[in-house]
């Protein structure tokens, strides 16, 4: 990590991303919960995206903006700015604000709204929220992980040591691919399985509990950003299958290579591909 | 334990769609030969028999045709696992197709074999936690009726003349004991 990402008041701003990222959730929450009439629409790459994505799009960039107005925003709701002119991009925000359209679709609550700070190519700042059961997962760097339940008050949070007697891997919903099963079945025999939508997944291992997320498919970097904040403070790493942690805005494209989410104390799990 | 006798040859007796039967010939230890008869598993993965939590204490049994008996019988969701799947994953989609709930939380308990002597069949036990609804299109030639039960009453499911299937009672008795015991 940079030691120039100080020149930040991360601090100072985490409490302001928090809220900006709950507005964004309630905002999701009057369509999620029908208050609003939803409109689902297919996206050029056949995802379904919903009113809600493009309203939350609206509530966090409006807030961002506000927040640190010389800061550039990614997002994945809003028109991408071309490598030629991001590349020059020190520090930017790099937001999903509905992460788990299935889920939402679907009803089953598991979506979130994900917000990143991204200086030199690494995220330095992470808000995760979940407005359906209220649940918010945050970091900045340096300063170690949190997560906030309703109801609860604030839990630090870490990943757990990997023990291969009690081996729970997180995994997609609503997303399975013959590769990730056959790479779960050469891992190991006897292990749990927990199946959660959006980047709650990568949120489960930063809480300690789950061992690996294995994701071997297409992702973007705003899927990621976030999550690799929270889940690197909480002292696990997300790296791609050559171990070596995700970058941002390092090329044209902003799709991740396939990835490992993965706790303390862990394997080399290229190995087992 | 003795040396596995030796297979000397296998030739097979029958095959039909779901069935393979196969003679083998065996050298013990000691030198004896026999010839012993076994029905193959004809599918590469096996089966997988889910243990379907609704909450601490409730789980479902599915009453499903069992062409074995020709009658209806109260199981646990059970199924095939397709080339290449992972079991916990199958389980979770028989639980989908035959009781229209998914699983957050999956488990492998054990696997059982039923008659070991001449069945080469084995079957993976998942215990499935975390149930939200969710219908997934199977290839049953009608709808199960799903039937909720309690683990407190197993002594009561025993007694009824349609649950005799051993593999559920024994993964039912083990699901109990584990959740007692993390009580």
């Amino acid at each position: 990590m940079s030691a120039d990402s100080h020149q930040f008041p991360l601090q100072e701003w985490l409490p302001q991303v928090i809220m900006i990222a709950r507005e964004t959730g309630e905002e999701i929450l009057h369509y999620y919960h029908g208050d609003k009439h939803l409109e689902v629409m297919e996206k050029p790459d056949t995802t379904p995206l919903t009113e809600a994505d493009l309203a939350a799009n609206g509530v966090v960039v409006e807030h961002l903006r506000i927040l640190t107005p010389d800061i550039p925003i990614i997002s994945e709701e809003s028109e991408i700015p071309p490598f030629e002119l991001r590349q020059s991009w020190d520090t930017y925000w790099l937001v999903d604000p509905l992460d788990g359209t299935m889920e939402f679709i679907q009803g089953n609550g598991e979506f979130t709204v994900n917000i990143a700070l991204i200086h030199h190519h690494q995220a330095i700042m992470g808000v995760i929220y979940a407005p359906v059961d209220d649940v918010v997962y945050f970091a900045c760097h340096g300063n170690g992980a949190y997560r906030r339940i309703h109801g609860k008050g604030l839990e630090a949070i870490s990943c757990r040591e990997l023990n291969m007697n009690h081996f729970t891997i997180a995994s997609s919903r609503s997303y399975t691919t013959p590769q990730i099963q056959s790479f779960i079945a050469r891992l190991d025999e006897d292990h749990e399985l927990i199946l959660r939508g959006s980047s709650l997944k990568s949120c489960l291992v930063a809480e300690g509990g789950a061992d690996l997320y294995p994701r071997l498919g297409p992702t973007s970097e705003w899927d990621t950003a976030a999550a690799q904040c929270i889940v690197e403070e909480a002292g696990g790493q997300i790296t791609d299958l050559q171990m070596q942690p995700l970058r941002y805005n390092t090329k044209d494209s902003l799709l991740n290579p396939q990835f490992f989410v993965f706790g303390k104390d862990s394997k080399d799990w290229s190995e087992f591909l | 334990m003795p040396k596995t006798p030796k297979i000397l040859s296998t030739k097979t007796l029958a095959q039909t769609r779901l069935f393979h039967i196969e003679a083998m010939q065996l050298q013990f230890s000691n030198g004896v030969e026999v010839e012993y008869e076994r029905l193959k598993s004809s599918s590469e993965g096996g089966a997988v028999l889910v243990v379907p939590m609704l909450d601490d204490d409730t789980f479902l049994l599915i009453r499903e045709y069992s062409a074995g008996v020709h009658r209806y019988e109260l199981t646990l969701p059970k199924g095939r696992i397709e080339a290449g799947e992972d079991p916990l994953y199958a389980a979770n989609r028989e639980l989908m197709e035959e009781t229209g709930y998914g699983a957050r939380h999956l488990q492998h308990l054990t696997a059982f074999t039923l008659a070991p002597g001449y069945l080469g069949h084995t079957t993976q036990v998942v215990l499935a936690q975390e149930l939200y609804e969710e219908r997934l299109q199977g290839d049953e030639p009608e709808e199960l009726e799903v039937v909720p039960w309690r683990l407190s009453e197993l002594n009561t499911l025993l007694a009824c003349e349609d649950c005799t299937e051993a593999r559920s009672i024994a993964a039912l008795f083990m699901t109990r004991e584990k959740l007692l015991h993390e009580r």
